[in-house]
């Protein structure tokens, strides 16, 4: 008979797939059956006695499949929701194991619905995730913790300008596996301690997915953050209105808004969730189902592979790339280009030195607007723009012909060359600036403790219906992907580092492109603000980006996740 | 002591220590307007921000000036102050702008001619209708500070492009308007769909007030005008950058390209 469980998850699996196997691993233990957390594969440690729990596509497509004897001792724990291709991964690969149990209720009626037996594994409330302080300081007013995918962009871009009067962190980070924390992707310590900061848990479901977000959820409402969600058919015990807020994705917004008004309602729901989740759930009652199930399965010989077959586990750098980006444009830049031409930089320093002509202290930040035929109205940037101690510099192109106007990059560096403020703000024509905006990125210029000081500062940015400027620079992905573009203020200094912006015509589309390549390149402290801050013009399209990577896997091998 | 006599002392006090002519037109409006004004309930109060501000006004074109036509070589340069009107500014302007030759331009004759004989500077008379207005030379600035901001929307454009012929290439023209700051000043007024607003009064109650009323042009309105009626780069917006409230446009005209 099974005498213990080990919760497993090799080298390269999803970090928030292992702590999600913690919290599991804490209920059985609670539970009062022995169990082990395992780094690494089934086979390091099988005994003949050891149930195994792993979540089943992340685990075959990282540590291959295992031997058909430990299988049986093998227990899937399904956190994919019905109408995602990683479920159909998932039920692929789970399907052979000994069983099967699924965090969300409509996973387990979709599993049973083809005919596989399973059973719900029920979250509840963890002290693991409980970062509540006594003081309850919450400073952001709203909080987002989801992959990218266009339908969630497009959300976050129609709620954003509701948002803008509201202190956010929206963290956003690519599709694609995630072993590790990033500026974009929380784990553990840090995440916690941001939810347990947070008054609103803004919650979007991804691409055709309605199910409920459990753990996310769950772990926002362990520290005190009320959950404002689209609806699902999944949530109960959570009751809308009461423990949860629920409403349309048009709705969002003005509900987000709605609550931040009324403070002692969002305590009040905030609370009734968090009773909910202690007393209401019970993943202790789902913990001895877990071991009955586990006792259940048909303890053997023991399989001992004790070292991963070569070339298994994933290094960092060999991770495949993003499922989906948000990009700017509808084709991704040529791998590998390596930016401007030899042409580049050789006004600027020569315009350094002839610059300045009087330094205006009352100007803080120039802002550098050179248009194109097809660029939107200046007048609305203007109007965006009407704050103390900002200046533009804007050259249209008029009076010239088209033909023999210059292109953007050397443009822009002439009115780089003819303005003084140490801080420079890059938007074209038609591009607007929300109100709080360009306070919010001057603090973010401020030095740190140590005298260090941002050379690049953004917001995320709507562009057409969706959203860019979301990821951070990556010299890696930037060599795929055109997905940061203008928007950014960034710090004389540096700009005169990089030589000022590309001048060579072939760039001319890509100038901004070029700017974050070689920021990335020359490793420039940037930084994101998570907030949805300006509105670009829509001269280009938002358009779905797959790399040779995404193709359709064979079902069963695919380590497509997200949180 | 009279009256004026009083106002004279008061006028001196605040003038002198700027170095500049304490003299003030009685048909100067500007002057009651601002003692009129409910912010300065004391003479002495009036007095000083005459004449302080017309220096700060005089210190911030001396500041775009170099800005625009490059540091160290302001002095030879040719300005033209248009809508001068009694030299609140133009007294300033020696001293803010030495080297730099200053021609002030007026529609009221009497203006004209007190800055002529009592500011000492030169001038010239200017026009009611754009169409006419030629100053028969060119200069490096073209400055008109609260003049668009009494402009109909009629004549809005074609005042732009008669200040810009009188820009020589490579130079500049300035000039600021009632914009989105000045909204609630104006009493928070209805914007039309252009982004403009105009009412045929103004505190030069003698001027015709269909000529010379008060405006307010949101920056939308603004470069429209300036596409249609003048055509060049904006080398600069500042919103609410003059007396916190009127915003500033810099238009340069570009040098023709040669060969």
């Amino acid at each position: 008979m099974i005498e213990r469980i080990a919760f497993v998850s090799p080298p390269g699996c999803s970090a928030f797939m292992g702590e999600l196997l913690d919290v599991v691993a804490d209920s059985v233990q609670d539970a009062g059956f022995p169990v082990l957390r395992h780094g690494g594969t089934v086979t390091d440690i099988d005994d003949g006695v050891t149930g195994f729990v792993v979540v089943p596509h992340e685990y075959v497509a990282v540590a291959g499949r295992p031997p058909e004897a430990v299988l049986a001792r093998m227990i899937a724990l399904g956190v994919e929701h019905p109408g995602t291709a990683t479920f159909e991964a998932s039920l692929a690969t789970a399907y052979r194991f000994g069983a099967r149990v699924e965090i969300n209720a409509e996973s387990v009626t979709e599993v049973r619905h083809r005919g596989v037996a399973c059973e719900r594994f029920e979250l509840g409330y963890s002290p693991r995730w409980d970062r509540r302080r006594p003081d309850d300081r919450r400073d952001i007013d709203v909080v987002y913790l989801g992959t990218a995918d266009p339908r969630r962009l497009a959300l976050l871009a129609s709620i954003g300008p509701a948002l803008a009067r509201h202190r956010c962190e929206l963290f956003v980070p690519p599709h694609e596996p995630m072993t590790q924390a990033r500026p974009d992707f929380l784990l553990a310590e840090q995440k916690w301690d941001v939810l347990a900061r947070s008054r609103i848990l803004l919650n979007l479901h991804r691409d055709e997915s309605v199910a409920f977000e459990w753990v996310r959820c769950l772990e926002a409402i362990c520290n005190g953050a009320v959950v404002l969600t689209e609806a699902s058919p999944d949530f109960e015990p959570l009751v809308a209105g009461e423990s949860i807020v629920v409403g349309t994705a048009a709705r969002m917004g003005a509900l987000a808004d709605a609550l931040l008004r009324e403070p002692e309602r969002c305590e009040a729901i905030a609370a009734t969730a968090l009773e909910v989740a202690m007393h209401g759930l019970d993943p202790a009652g789902s913990a001895r189902r877990l071991v009955d199930i586990a006792k259940s399965l048909p303890a053997g010989p023991a399989v001992r592979i004790p070292l991963a077959p070569a070339g298994r586990q994933r290094e960092p750098d060999d991770q495949p790339m993003a499922v989906w980006i948000p990009t700017v444009r509808d084709c991704a830049p040529t791998p590998g280009r390596r930016g401007p031409a030899g042409s580049l930089a050789a006004t600027l320093p020569a315009a350094a030195a002839a610059r300045r002509p009087a330094v205006d202290p009352s100007v803080w930040l120039d802002v550098v607007c050179a248009g194109r035929p097809g660029d939107g109205p200046l007048g609305a940037t203007l109007e965006s723009l009407h704050r103390d101690g900002v200046s533009v510099h804007a050259d249209l192109g008029e009076g010239r012909e088209v033909r023999d106007t210059p292109g953007r990059g050397l443009r822009r560096n002439a009115l780089l060359a003819a303005s003084t403020a140490e801080l420079v703000l890059v938007i074209d024509p038609g591009d607007t600036v929300f109100p709080t905006t360009l306070q919010r990125i001057r603090e973010r210029f401020e030095p740190d403790a140590d005298g260090n000081r941002a050379d690049v500062v953004w917001t995320m940015a709507r562009l057409g219906t969706g959203l860019v400027n979301v990821l951070v620079p990556e010299p890696r992905r930037l060599c795929q992907f055109d997905y940061l573009t203008r928007g950014y203020v960034v710090h004389r200094d540096w700009l005169e580092r990089l030589g000022g912006f590309t001048e060579d015509p072939a760039l001319d589309d890509l100038v901004d492109h070029d700017f974050w390549l070689r920021s990335a390149r020359a490793d420039a402290r940037t930084v994101l603000i998570r907030e949805v801050g300006m509105q670009l013009w829509p001269q280009l399209r938002v358009e779905r980006v797959e790399t040779p990577q995404r193709r359709p896997r064979p079902a069963g091998t695919s380590i497509e996740s997200a949180s | 002591m009279t009256e004026a006599n009083h106002l004279e002392v008061l006028w001196a006090r605040a003038a002198t220590p700027l170095g500049v002519s304490p003299r003030i037109h009685p048909d100067d409006l500007l002057w009651p307007f601002i003692l009129g004004h409910p912010a300065f309930p004391d003479p002495v109060d009036a007095a000083n921000y005459y004449f302080s501000d017309g220096a700060e006004s005089a210190r911030k074109l001396a500041e775009l000036i170099e800005r625009h036509v490059g540091p160290g070589r302001t002095g030879g340069a040719r300005l033209l102050e248009f809508a001068s009107g009694y030299g609140m500014v133009t007294r300033h302007l020696p001293r803010a702008l030495p080297g730099v030759d200053v021609l002030s331009c007026d529609i009221h004759p009497a203006a004209v001619d007190f800055v002529r004989d009592q500011l000492g500077g030169k001038t010239m008379l200017s026009e009611h209708r754009p169409e006419d207005f030629d100053p028969h030379e060119t200069f490096d600035v073209v400055f008109a500070l609260s003049f668009f901001s009494h402009m109909p929307a009629a004549t809005f454009g074609p005042w732009l492009a008669a200040l810009y012929r009188a820009v020589r290439p490579g130079g500049v023209l300035a000039f600021t308007t009632h914009g989105l700051s000045s909204r609630a000043a104006l009493g928070d007024p209805p914007v039309n769909a252009d982004g403009f607003w105009f009412m045929p009064s103004s505190e030069q109650s003698d001027l015709d007030g269909g000529e010379y009323g008060s405006s307010l042009s949101t920056p939308d309105f603004v470069v429209r005008e300036l596409y249609r009626h003048v055509g060049a780069p904006l080398a600069e917006y500042r919103g609410g950058y003059w007396w916190e409230h009127q915003d500033l446009y810099v238009v340069a005209k570009p040098i023709p390209a040669t060969g």
